[in-house]
């Protein structure tokens, strides 16, 4: 009898034993994950200090704000995010000290969070380069507080025997309890033999065995299947993650990239608009350098005949003070006139970008001597019906912008053989806007071309035009003056009719 | 002192000298840029300039500034920069009273200009009566002469209109976008570089440039601390100008600054910052 409770109990021991055993090994292994996890978080919490404190000051540094870098620290020291700082600037010299005695070895830092947990220290002692824009103002040396993370591993550890002497102590009475009633059965199997009612009952084991095999291979087979869609949900979700990081980097690129594109096209665009500008210029020059020619050749003439007759007269010894000085007034005069062609002449041409206020009759002035001679050897009138107002901005770009669709006038006159021809400019101020109207009575422009007449390279003159003045009067309108313009075809000719805003510098 | 003491003074003293000269000669030369705009924004516009004299000296130039305009002052009067780019009115204020040497100025003038947004119902400064206006720090030579042009249009700063500073031209003109104001002063070349800080579309006020006030001054001024060495502050202006007026690099960082190269500030043009300093006293009261 003594030897059937021995069993028992050896197998209640027996299975404390494997208990304990497990709950050893467990306990080890998952204190060590849960350690390692707390490091890595503690690890992480102190690289996040380290970026907030070198980005947040760096620009107070920069400034030489030392008070307010000085309250910030206070406030990081009072939320115990940090326990002490000092700040150097790039030169080396300590600038800020959080306080007076710092009793810190402070130079000399951890080489990492997992050896400060190691030492006795306090402080995981650390140090940041405080940089702006990649510029270093700076270094701080500071020590963030690791008490905490050493009470939460005692903690840790506290908690697992706690926990671990619990299991022990339900497990040992549940397993004591199994043993008694393990003895009771085995008692009870050798009295009936002791009684020589020998009954094996083999089918009472083998069902059993059964049983747990069936068992074990239905866990075995749903461990499976759960590892199979494990996996199969890892390959997803590292396909997702793939596809998304391609996608990010690709949008990145393309970030990068269109900075420098938008950049490129732009300067792309500004060097097309220069050039067209350039060869619209050195064609109103042409035409300039033609007009020129013409109108200096009557001066020329008086020059040569009056410098001439005063030489005549000196050869034969009949030149009189009287006719010398006459002499000298023609020819000044007719060097007063030259002189002031050229002036207009270099004036439209000088490259001024100032803008000013000017009155809308000087700029038609202007552009009316420009073209006197041209307009009166093709017999066309310029009319004026104008208000005298004041626009700001650069009175050259403006001239020109007239000029050009004035000569356009002109060309289309002459190529037309209109009689009577006429030039007329009008203008208004229309609410906020001001409007020159530019007509004349050249019969009108082609429909066909009517909608392009303002692009590049378009022109109502065949090989005789280079197309781009009218191109060029668009860009000054609409980029100078913030402003617009537009033609229409009216019963006796073209109407190009020019909005501006009214005191706008549109240099915006 | 006994003979021990004394005999290692005069073998160390020099040693301990020649260390502590090595050390200063290698502290980084500080650039103080006054606060006209953002720190960073002021970084990034002088950063070239302070990359070329780190290449010419061999050794450490950081660009720095101050919090506000006031500050700035204070830390020049301190001597906490080795050499300053400020607004010529301080830099005079520099030199009379702390002993800064004026060395270079941009050839450029600047204007001041009002600004409005595109959709504003004032097209001249002479409609700003009794509106708000958003200057620069009352210190900055934007703010004085912008009170100048507006007295000239008849508008007294004081009781015509309502008159707030903020700390930059940039502020001035987010004062302005924010709907704080109606109207913003700000200088030509600032208003460059700080208009991109608002989404709206600006108009700048058509003011002729003959006003007495308006008549185009001197954007800023370059200055060397009575502390930096004179030789190195010979050297540091011939290389600055070097780099602005030839260098392409230098050119390229002055087309940015729209400053068109540097040159000397002559006497005629320092003498003339001295109408500010009445003015210049009341601000820092």
């Amino acid at each position: 009898m003594l030897h059937k409770s021995y069993i028992g109990y050896q197998f209640a021991v027996a299975a404390i034993i494997a208990q304990i055993a497990i709950l050893i090994f467990f306990s080890y292994f998952g204190l060590q994950t849960l350690r390692t996890s707390l490091l890595n978080q503690a690890e992480e919490n102190a690289q996040n200090l380290t970026i907030l404190l070198s980005t947040s000051l760096a620009e107070h540094l920069a400034r030489k704000d030392y008070a307010n870098i000085k309250n910030l620290l206070a406030l990081e020291i009072e939320r115990n995010a940090i326990a002490y700082a000092v700040i150097e600037d790039s030169g080396g010299r300590v600038i800020i000290e959080s306080s007076v005695n710092l009793n810190i070895d402070y130079l000399n830092p951890h080489k990492s969070l997992a050896e400060a947990l190691q030492s006795k220290d306090d402080y995981f002692r650390t140090i940041a380069a405080i940089k702006l824009l990649d510029i270093e103002y700076g270094t701080i040396y500071f020590g963030i507080p690791i008490e905490y993370f050493k009470d939460a591993k005692e903690g840790l550890v506290t908690h697992y025997i706690s926990v671990g002497l619990a299991v022990l102590l339900v497990s040992a009475l549940v397993f004591l309890s199994i043993g008694m009633l393990f003895k009771k059965r085995l008692a009870y199997i050798a009295d009936e033999i002791e009684q020589g009612k020998i009954k094996i009952r083999k089918d009472e084991f083998a069902h059993l065995g059964e049983s747990f095999n069936a068992l074990v291979s239905q866990y075995k087979s749903s461990q499976k299947e759960l590892i199979a869609h494990k996996e199969q949900l890892e390959m997803l979700v590292r396909e997702r993650t793939r596809e998304l990081e391609e996608s990010l980097q690709t949008i990145q690129e393309i970030n990068e990239t269109l900075e420098e594109r938008v950049k490129d096209e732009t300067k792309k665009r500004l060097k097309q608009q220069e050039l067209l500008i350039q060869q619209s210029k050195m064609a109103s020059m042409g035409e300039m350098i033609g007009i020129i020619s013409h109108q200096w050749k009557q001066p020329l003439n008086i020059i040569l005949i009056s410098a001439g007759s005063a030489l005549d007269l000196a050869e034969h010894g009949k030149l009189s003070t009287e006719e010398m000085k006459d002499a000298y007034d023609t020819i000044e005069e007719s060097i007063k006139y030259l002189n002031h062609t050229i002036t207009d002449f270099r004036n439209f041409f000088k490259p001024d970008k100032k803008r000013t206020n000017f009155s809308l009759s000087a700029c038609e002035e202007d552009v009316s001597r420009l073209l006197k001679h041209r307009l009166k050897t093709n017999g066309i009138e310029l009319i004026f019906e104008n208000r005298d107002i004041d626009i700001y901005g650069v009175k050259n770009e403006l001239e020109q912008a007239i000029l050009n669709v004035i000569n356009n006038a002109i060309d289309a006159l002459i190529d037309n053989g209109t009689e009577n021809r006429w030039i007329k400019l009008d203008s208004e101020i229309i609410e906020d806007k001001i409007s020159i109207k530019i007509s004349d009575n050249a019969g009108g422009i082609p429909q066909n071309i009517v909608n392009d007449i303002f692009k590049p390279y378009v022109s109502t003159k065949g090989d005789k035009g280079t197309g781009i003045g009218l191109y060029m009067s668009r860009l000054i309108i609409e980029e100078s003056f913030g402003g617009k313009i537009r033609v229409e075809n009216g019963d006796k000719g073209a109407s190009f009719i020019i909005e501006i805003p009214k005191g706008v510098d549109s240099a915006q | 002192m006994g003979m021990r003491n004394k005999i290692f003074t005069i073998l160390f003293a020099p040693l301990l000298a020649t260390i502590v000269g090595f050390a200063d000669s290698k502290k980084p030369i500080e650039i103080g840029i006054l606060p006209y705009l953002d720190t960073k924004e002021l970084i990034r516009l002088y950063q070239p300039l302070a990359n070329n004299l780190k290449k010419e000296f061999d050794r450490e130039f950081l660009i720095m500034s101050a919090k506000d305009y006031k500050a700035f002052v204070e830390m020049t009067a301190n001597r906490s920069y080795d050499i300053i780019i400020t607004d010529p009115h301080l830099g005079r204020l520099a030199e009379l009273q702390d002993g800064y040497a004026p060395i270079l100025r941009p050839k450029a003038n600047c204007y001041v200009e009002a600004v409005v947004l595109e959709e504003s119902s004032v097209f001249e400064v002479g409609g700003l009566k009794n509106k708000t206006i958003a200057a620069p720090h009352k210190l900055a030579q934007t703010t004085i002469i912008g009170k100048r042009i507006l007295k000239e249009y008849n508008l007294n700063p004081h009781t015509d209109l309502r008159f707030i500073n903020r700390l930059d031209h940039r502020n001035a003109l987010l004062a302005l976008s924010k709907g704080e104001a109606d109207a913003a002063i700000v200088s030509s070349l600032a208003l460059i570089h700080a208009k991109s800080a608002v989404p709206q579309k600006l108009r700048i006020l058509p003011q002729t440039y003959d006003d007495k006030a308006n008549k185009g001054e001197m954007p800023m001024i370059y200055m060397l601390s009575p502390n930096l060495d004179k030789e190195l502050g010979k050297s540091i202006k011939i290389s600055i100008e070097k780099f602005a007026n030839n260098d392409p690099k230098g050119k390229e960082w002055i087309d940015k600054l729209k400053h068109e190269g540097v040159r000397e500030p002559n006497l005629e043009e320092l003498l003339l910052l001295d109408s500010y300093m009445d003015d210049l006293k009341e601000g820092l009261e």
